[in-house]
C-alpha cells in the first residue's frame, strides 16, 4: 500500500513533454508555503530522473516518485522559500543586541528558533523554543499566543524573515525578525547535544 | 546572499530542431532557479519572431515526426517563449543578424533585448554553464 500525503496542490502535467512537468512544478512551488507538499501527475517517462535532479538542485525534498500504469506521481515538499521570495521583506526587526538586553533584563519575549533541529541542538539561545520553518504554519497556533511579543531567529535572518510573514498571516500581532541572527550571536548559548 | 546559478544559451539555428533544445534548456534552468539568458543569432533569430512556429520548419530528416511531437505533448515554440518571458529568462536578439537579414523590431516579439556579442559575453563570462545550439 503506497503512502498517502496531505497535498497542498496537485499539478497536472499529464500528456506534456519535457520540460513542462518541471516548469509546472516550479510554478506550484512558488504558490505553496514552506512545508507544503505538491503532487505532480506526469506521463513523461523521463520525469522520474528529472524530478530527482530537480530536487537535488533546488533542495526541495522529493518524498516519493511512483508509477502506476504509465502514470507517474511525484511528491515534493517545499523546504525553503523560492528565489523570488528570498530577499528580506519583513520590516519589523529586533537587533541581536536588543534581544540580548531583553533576555538579560528578563523582559517577557517569546523567542522562536526556526532553524532545523540539528542546528538548534548544536547551539541555541536559552529559552528559545524550536519550531523548524517547515513546521511553523501547522504548529504556531498551538505553541504561541497571538498577542505575545515574538522574536523569530534563524542563522542569517532569512528563514526567520519568511517565518515572520507566515506568523503575521496567521494573525500574530507582535512579531519581530532577529537581525542578523545566530550567525552573529554573542550572548550565551546552550548545546543540547550529547 | 546565496549566488544563483547562471546559464548562458546560444541559439543559432532557425528550424524546429534548432528551436527546442535551447528553449527547453533555458526554461528548465529557470525552473530550477537559475539566471538564464538566450542569445539568438543567425537562424536562431527566428525563435523571437511573432508566431515563431510558422517561421521554424521541420528539418528534412525529421519529416514525419509531427505526429510524434503531438503524441509526446511537445509544446509549441510560442509557449516556451512565453514561459521564458514569465520566468525572467533574458531573450537577446542579435542586432548584427537583424541588420544582415533586414529584420526589424516590428518583426519580433516584445520584451527582447537588442544587443551584440559583447553584452552577451558580459553575462556569459560569469556563467556556470554555457550551451550552444
Amino acid at each position: 500500500m503506497s503512502k498517502v500525503f496531505n497535498v497542498a496542490e496537485t499539478v497536472d502535467a499529464r500528456n506534456v513533454a519535457c520540460p513542462l512537468p518541471i516548469i509546472r512544478a516550479r510554478k506550484a512551488m512558488d504558490r505553496v508555503a514552506v512545508g507544503d507538499i505538491i503532487e505532480v501527475l506526469a506521463t513523461d517517462k523521463g520525469s522520474i530522473a528529472d524530478f530527482k535532479s530537480f530536487a537535488a538542485q533546488t533542495e526541495h525534498e522529493l518524498i516519493d516518485s511512483r508509477e502506476e500504469d504509465g502514470l507517474y506521481k511525484h511528491y515534493l515538499r517545499k523546504t525553503r522559500p523560492e528565489t523570488k521570495e528570498k530577499e528580506r521583506v519583513f520590516t519589523q526587526t529586533i537587533s541581536n543586541d536588543e534581544l540580548l538586553r531583553k533576555i538579560e533584563e528578563r523582559e517577557f519575549i517569546r523567542l522562536v528558533d526556526v532553524r532545523e533541529r540539528g542546528e538548534y541542538v548544536e547551539a541555541r539561545i536559552p529559552g528559545a523554543i524550536l519550531i523548524p520553518l517547515e513546521e511553523l504554519a501547522d504548529r504556531a497556533a498551538n505553541l504561541l499566543d497571538l498577542n505575545d511579543e515574538i522574536a523569530v531567529i534563524c542563522r542569517s535572518a532569512r528563514r526567520s524573515d519568511y517565518a515572520c510573514q507566515i506568523l503575521t498571516k496567521k494573525g500574530f500581532t507582535n512579531v519581530k525578525n532577529v537581525v542578523p541572527g545566530m550567525i552573529a550571536w554573542t550572548g550565551p548559548t546552550i548545546n543540547d547535544g550529547v | 546572499m546565496e549566488k544563483r546559478r547562471r546559464v548562458a544559451v546560444i541559439a543559432t539555428k532557425g528550424d524546429l530542431e534548432g528551436a527546442y533544445p535551447p528553449l527547453n534548456i533555458a526554461t528548465a534552468a529557470a525552473a530550477m532557479g537559475a539566471e538564464v539568458a538566450v542569445f539568438c543569432t543567425f537562424g536562431g533569430l527566428n525563435l523571437l519572431r511573432k508566431e515563431p512556429d510558422q517561421h521554424l520548419p521541420m528539418p528534412v530528416h525529421l519529416k514525419g515526426a509531427e505526429e510524434g511531437f503531438k503524441r509526446a505533448g511537445v509544446p509549441p515554440v510560442s509557449e516556451l517563449i512565453e514561459i521564458c518571458k514569465e520566468s525572467g529568462v533574458r531573450l537577446i536578439a542579435c542586432q548584427m543578424t537583424m541588420d544582415v537579414m533586414g529584420v526589424t523590431r516590428d518583426d519580433l516579439i516584445n520584451g527582447l533585448e537588442y544587443a551584440g556579442a559583447t553584452s552577451f559575453l558580459d553575462f556569459a563570462f560569469d556563467a556556470d554553464t554555457t550551451v550552444t545550439f
